[in-house]
């Protein structure tokens, strides 16, 4: 139990450092509730979208069942991702992913992203602004 | 639905020794002899191009360069709404799904790339740009990639504009060392803002709506900004923002415009899937 706590609570820590420069999301971010436990899933990546309004990142995850559902979720715009350290090449289509996040309460294959790992260990922060 | 999972302890770990700053690496961006956009710099970045110009002489009557990089947010001070801004306020109110979930912003014109009109793009401009000219100011906004006239010549407003605009009638006038600017004709379709103690609503105004403006520069790096909303049908007092906005050197405005058919699948393909709306 004490273990549970540790890890969410060192999570939510993660996440106030990852996300500290960012400033409050300018589009709304509904359908997601700050009730809702992360979750993480591993995938590879379908469309890497570098566009404004903000920045879409695809990902196909396979369930259980054998079956290939394609997820969405959001980075800032293109200046703010710029600024947090990525480029139009960060991520290649194909490549896998960890993605971890908040899921949307409408059981929708759409997350609130907080971070993506790349297979060599690299850490991409999400943003909503 | 994929099985969720508990986040592990050492990766939540290696997440924590990664600052913004730690993060973002992005010096090889842009080509050489171009400049990043004012949002696309680090806190770091930011920081350090200020204190290359901190402290030079300035000319207190030249307003020009490129200011902020996100815009001003209006007061939270609210003014009440007279019973006619109330109706026009209720009208804002996203709408929601079967489940009651909100759909992002769904009256706002901004998701379907409506300007943003003014003064909402001095409340949200990725950077905006003033160049002085003999006869007038331009204002210049990253985003939406547009600008505002604000004529210096002597004209007067128009007391009777023949077309209502996204960006309104502007004038300009030096009061000592600061340059006021008033304005008027303002598109009523426009907000003055979304609502951001709850963005399921904007702040609407009417084709009443007159704006003050008062920019003074205190220094090489800092502009005293003022912007007071005046509009009886709407607001029972006016609305008054202050700000000191700050410089950003070695930045240049970027494209940031709204592209509908970019917009329309942003909106289909991330807006409409996290609240599970057909």
């Amino acid at each position: 139990m004490r273990c549970q706590w540790v890890r969410r609570a060192t999570f939510a820590l993660a996440s106030v450092v990852l996300l500290g420069g960012a400033v409050a999301a300018h589009h709304s971010q509904p359908g997601f509730s700050p009730n809702t436990k992360p979750i993480e899933l591993k995938g590879t990546v379908a469309e890497y979208r570098w566009r404004n309004p903000h920045v879409l990142f695809f990902w196909d995850v396979k369930e259980e069942n054998g079956k290939v559902v394609r997820w969405v979720g959001e980075f800032g715009s293109v200046p703010s991702s710029i600024a947090r350290g990525m480029t139009k090449d960060t991520f290649k289509v194909g490549e896998a992913v960890t993605v971890t996040g908040v899921p949307a309460t409408a059981g929708t294959p759409a997350m609130q992203l907080r971070t993506v790992v790349k297979a060599d260990g690299s850490v991409i922060g999400g943003a909503t602004e | 639905m994929p099985k969720g999972m508990s986040i592990s302890l050492p990766a939540v770990l290696a997440l924590g020794l990664l600052s913004p700053a730690v993060l973002a690496q992005s010096g090889s961006v842009y080509p050489p002899g171009w400049l990043p956009c004012p949002r696309c710099q680090t806190g770091q970045e930011r920081t350090a191009s200020r204190k290359t110009v901190e402290g030079r002489q300035f000319n207190p009557r030249d307003i020009s360069g490129i200011w902020g990089n996100n815009g001003v947010e209006l007061s939270i001070v609210v003014p009440p709404f007279t019973p006619k801004g109330k109706e026009l306020y209720d009208a804002t109110r996203a709408d929601e799904t079967a489940d009651g979930v909100a759909v992002s912003n769904s009256k706002d014109g901004m998701l379907i790339c409506d300007p943003l009109g003014y003064p909402r793009w001095w409340a949200y401009n990725y950077g905006m740009q003033f160049v002085v000219l003999p006869d007038r100011v331009l204002q210049f906004f990253e985003l939406g990639h547009t600008w505002r006239d604000i004529w210096t010549d002597g004209r007067k407003l128009p007391e009777n504009p023949p077309q209502p605009r996204w960006l309104g009638y502007a004038v300009g006038r030096w009061d000592g060392d600061t340059f006021v600017i008033d304005s008027t004709g303002y598109d009523d379709r426009a907000w003055l803002q979304e609502d951001r103690r709850d963005r399921r609503w904007g702040f609407p105004h009417s084709d009443q709506l007159r704006l003050v403006e008062r920019y003074r520069r205190t220094s090489h790096t800092t502009l005293d900004a003022e912007l007071t909303i005046i509009d009886p049908v709407v607001y029972t007092r006016p609305w008054t923002t202050k700000a000191t906005i700050q410089l950003s050197p070695g930045t240049e405005l970027w494209e940031y415009l709204c592209v509908t058919s970019e917009s329309e699948a942003f909106n289909e393909q991330r807006l409409k899937v996290q609240v599970g709306a057909k």
